[in-house]
């Protein structure tokens, strides 16, 4: 088939599912909407293309004006706002989304704001020669919240080194800045920084990465974009749903493929001290580490319950949920298979 | 003395009263928002006589305890000090004044590194949030006696310690009690924010645990017990400045 | 008697900075010995934080943030010194409002900000909101105290002499509570600054969002030179206000310089 009838069959296909799904073709064009967006404070390389797309993005698509972004400090806050139904989107952890949703309320995990995490684990070499001595209650780990997603993202590969993790000292220190220095004045034994963070740290004495998620992990996700369930089933903002997914994919898009644009992006949206003057040479390394690597932007932004199975056990381990929940009844991954229909091969 | 009396069913009245309103305007937001006042402290009630919360406080105090007995130790010297030597105010308020303006949240990375993420850091913290209201407190009030008030005592012959015995002292009494009042203020709200900001332990612990499981009702019955706590406290203090101090307090 | 007056502001000037010199060299030292990572000396602050001074954008958003905690100050101010007041004088109104002032006195701040950004989300009226009530106690109870100590002879003494009620106020009160207003301000601003910071700390928009940005980097000079920069503001504001204080009330810096 010739690329152009197998556009047309997708836009066809696209057109159907988003009548199938009740939903208006695109948003009113009449009044822009606004839409209501909280993220984390802090934007680093990985984020790029999501907070682009939710800066630039939303707005570049037809019926939307810039959207109304709050930031927020503690993934914990974010979440309650979620439930709480303070705002419409938010990128909380998931952990937190499937614990709520134990507990009745109804939000649901609808994409991916970036695949993976940029996070790595760092020890003091001199006091954690193995992952047995995480046992030590004298070396204690330091994370940004007990059971979030930084907590569980050590459990995999600790509870497959024979590790357990019912011995492991875990403090919360909310903050990567502090979680470092709690780790290089030797308050804290381990810690999940971020990894070009670990390069720095790594030049201040023995300090190493023990592992990096993304090589143990089949897949990982940290920031999801979530909707509250009962919000979403009103059309239109179930076509908000959509686009802010398309929005996202397209950055992701265009992330992948180049490489100027992202470096741009960078500068704006990063909020490290010293975003503004890094050098397209100095961010090479990360972008292809997470474009190609990593995969942290996939051009097929499709989050299913599949995608969860494996990482279920481990949610439990950490005491977020009892496991008494459907993953299916959390994510909800028809509104992405929807803006991969519309969107095609946009932007490929 | 009377009218003191008569003001206890006031006082009671209107925490009432209070309550009420909350519960009015419980009723309509969702309970993740805001739980009503009967499931708060019904749950504050079963978590108390089960001892859980009970014993995180037992443990919460010590840090209290010593970081404002360290402020007020320190505090309360360095304010008179201050108030009576015009060159050393000079010289220190500026330096003080500054540290104060920092919120503490600020200070919190440096104090892991220098005082660890466990007790000590946490009375570092208590003693950094009390110490600068302590001092003011003493030092308006040494500056506040007047002048006249020493003359007149060196003039019927009072000397140096007499002087200030009898004559210093119960003029800046009030000002000591205000200091002690503001310690035990400060002190108990700093005793959770150290919980929260350092390693959870504790009070700080079952917050977050709380907060971390949607479980509004937990957090609001920790955050309404302290606010018992410092009501108490204060009430103690007023009752025994009221009878250390007689000549200051008003009566009508 | 006025260049007695610069002559001796001049002195308060120089100690104020022998005070802040001394300071300034521990720092040094601790800093050097700990390093940048952990906490840089007032050396690498310079050089590190020049930049982001010079540039303004630390100054500009520093007065963006001011302009928000002003309002809520305000507030704070104008319900909190006449409700102190009238606490004092009046022993009902004393028993209705004295309960919740002790209760709101002890809570923690950081511990009820997630509480407002549900109620209230994450503008303006959120950190004016966080700014009034961090402030309006410690207003209320500093004027209450000074409130109760103000001698009842001394009102009666003005009625004696045909005073009406609210000249007594104006005459005899107010400068009677002059120096608890005076410190009440100053308490006041200072906690209004820091609940200003604190909840941009948690929503990172204005000056807050410097500080949580800057914690991020591997270096503390960016964060300590920000650090620096709010104490800075303090001890202008106090300037001010004790500048202010001297025109108003002339009489009271007469009486404390003992």
């Amino acid at each position: 088939m010739s690329l152009m009838r197998r556009d047309a069959i997708k836009l066809l296909g696209g057109i159907g599912g988003a009548a199938s799904l009740g939903l208006p073709l695109s948003a009113s064009a009449q009044a822009k909407r606004a839409l209501d967006i909280e993220l984390l404070g802090f934007a680093l390389d990985i984020h790029v293309p999501g907070t682009a797309a939710v800066f630039e993005g939303i707005q570049a698509l037809p019926g939307y004006a810039a959207p109304k972004v709050a930031r927020i400090d503690q993934i914990r806050t974010l979440t309650s706002n979620l439930v709480a139904g303070s705002t419409e989107f938010g990128t909380p952890g998931p952990t937190g989304i499937f614990g709520a949703d134990e507990q009745g309320s109804d939000v649901k995990i609808i994409g991916m704001y970036y695949r993976n995490t940029d996070l790595v684990f760092v020890v003091n070499t001199d006091k954690v020669k193995s992952y047995k001595d995480l046992e030590k209650p004298e070396n204690a780990v330091a994370v940004n919240g007990k059971g979030d997603i930084t907590h569980v993202m050590l459990l995999g590969p600790l509870i497959k080194n024979g590790v357990d993790v019912n011995k492991i000292t875990v403090i919360e220190i909310g903050g990567s800045g502090s979680r470092m220095r709690a780790l290089l004045s030797g308050r804290v034994a381990a810690v999940p920084i971020h990894f070009d963070q670990a390069d720095e740290v790594a030049k201040q004495g023995p300090y190493k990465v023990f592992f990096q998620p993304w090589e143990f992990y089949k897949i990982w996700i940290n920031e999801v974009w979530a909707a509250k369930g009962s919000w979403l089933k009103n059309k239109d903002n179930a076509r908000a749903a959509v686009d802010l997914i398309k929005a996202t994919t397209l950055a992701f898009r265009r992330s992948n493929r180049d490489f100027n644009w992202f470096v741009d992006m960078y500068h704006k949206y990063v909020t490290l001290p010293d975003a503004k003057t890094a050098t397209p040479q100095s961010l090479k390394p990360f972008w292809t580490q997470l474009s190609t690597t990593m995969r942290a932007w996939p051009d097929q932004n499709v989050l299913t319950a599949a995608d969860f199975k494996d990482l279920m056990p481990l949610y439990k381990a950490a005491g977020d949920i009892t496991g008494s929940i459907a993953i299916d009844q959390v994510v909800d991954s028809s509104y992405a298979e929807q803006a991969m229909k519309e969107l095609g091969r946009q932007g490929l | 003395m009377r009218a003191r009396i008569g003001n206890r069913p006031v006082y009671a009245a209107s925490i009432l009263l209070g309550l009420a309103c909350w519960e009015l305007i419980a009723r309509d937001l969702p309970r993740v928002i805001l739980p009503p006042p009967s499931v708060v402290l019904v749950r504050l009630v079963t978590d108390s006589l089960s001892g859980l919360l009970l014993v995180a406080l037992a443990k919460a105090l010590p840090a209290m305890l010593i970081g404002s007995g360290l402020a007020l130790a320190i505090g309360i010297p360095l304010g008179l000090l201050l108030g009576r030597s015009a060159t050393l105010s000079a010289m220190f308020d500026p330096v003080i004044n500054a540290v104060y303006a920092v919120p503490p949240v600020a200070f919190v990375p440096f104090f892991i590194v220098w005082f660890g993420l466990y007790l000590w850091a946490r009375v570092a913290l208590i003693f950094l949030m009390s110490i600068f209201e302590i001092i003011i407190a003493v030092e308006t009030g040494v500056r506040d006696v007047r002048p006249q008030l020493i003359d007149v005592g060196r003039a019927f012959g009072a000397g140096g310690t007499t002087l200030a015995w009898k004559v210093l002292a119960p003029a800046i009494s009030p000002f000591i009690f205000l200091a002690v009042r503001i310690g035990i203020v400060r002190g108990i709200n700093a005793m959770i924010t150290a919980e929260l900001f350092f390693a959870a332990v504790n009070l700080g612990f079952l917050m977050n645990d709380d907060a971390r499981r949607f479980d509004t009702s937990g957090v609001l019955s920790i955050i309404v017990l302290l606010a018992l706590l410092g009501l108490v406290a204060q009430e103690a203090l007023k009752w025994a400045e009221a009878r250390a101090l007689p000549w200051h307090v008003r009566t009508s | 008697m006025a260049r007695e007056n610069l002559v001796s502001r001049t002195r308060k000037v120089g100690l104020g900075l022998a005070g802040a010199a001394i300071a300034l060299c521990v720092w040094q030292a601790i800093g050097m010995r700990l390093g940048d990572a952990l906490f840089a000396p007032p050396s690498s602050v310079i050089v590190q934080f020049m930049p982001q001074l010079l540039d303004g954008s630390a100054i500009d958003a520093l007065a963006g943030s001011l302009r928000q905690m002003v309002i809520g100050f305000a507030f704070a101010y104008a319900i909190g010194a006449p409700v102190g007041i009238v606490m004092a004088r009046s022993p009902l109104i004393d028993a209705i409002v004295h309960p919740w002032l002790n209760m709101a006195v002890v809570t923690s701040i950081a511990a009820l900000v997630p509480f407002f950004i549900l109620i209230l989300g994450t503008g303006f009226w959120f950190r004016v909101a966080v700014v009034f009530i961090a402030t309006i106690w410690f207003v209320m109870l500093t004027v209450y105290q000074g409130a109760r100590g103000i001698e009842p002879r001394w009102l009666e003494v003005g009625r004696a002499f045909g005073a009406r009620a609210d000249q007594r106020f104006w005459k005899v009160m107010v400068p009677a509570l002059f120096p608890y207003l005076f410190t009440a301000a100053r308490i006041g601003l200072t906690h209004a600054i820091r609940a200003m910071v604190l909840a941009e700390m948690f929503v990172i928009v204005g000056y807050g969002a410097l500080l949580h940005n800057a914690g991020l980097g591997i270096s503390t000079a960016p964060l300590l030179g920000l650090i620096l920069l709010l104490m800075a503001l303090g001890v202008i504001v106090n300037g001010l206000l004790v500048g202010a204080s001297r025109m108003l009330a002339p009489w009271y810096e007469e009486r404390a310089r003992a």
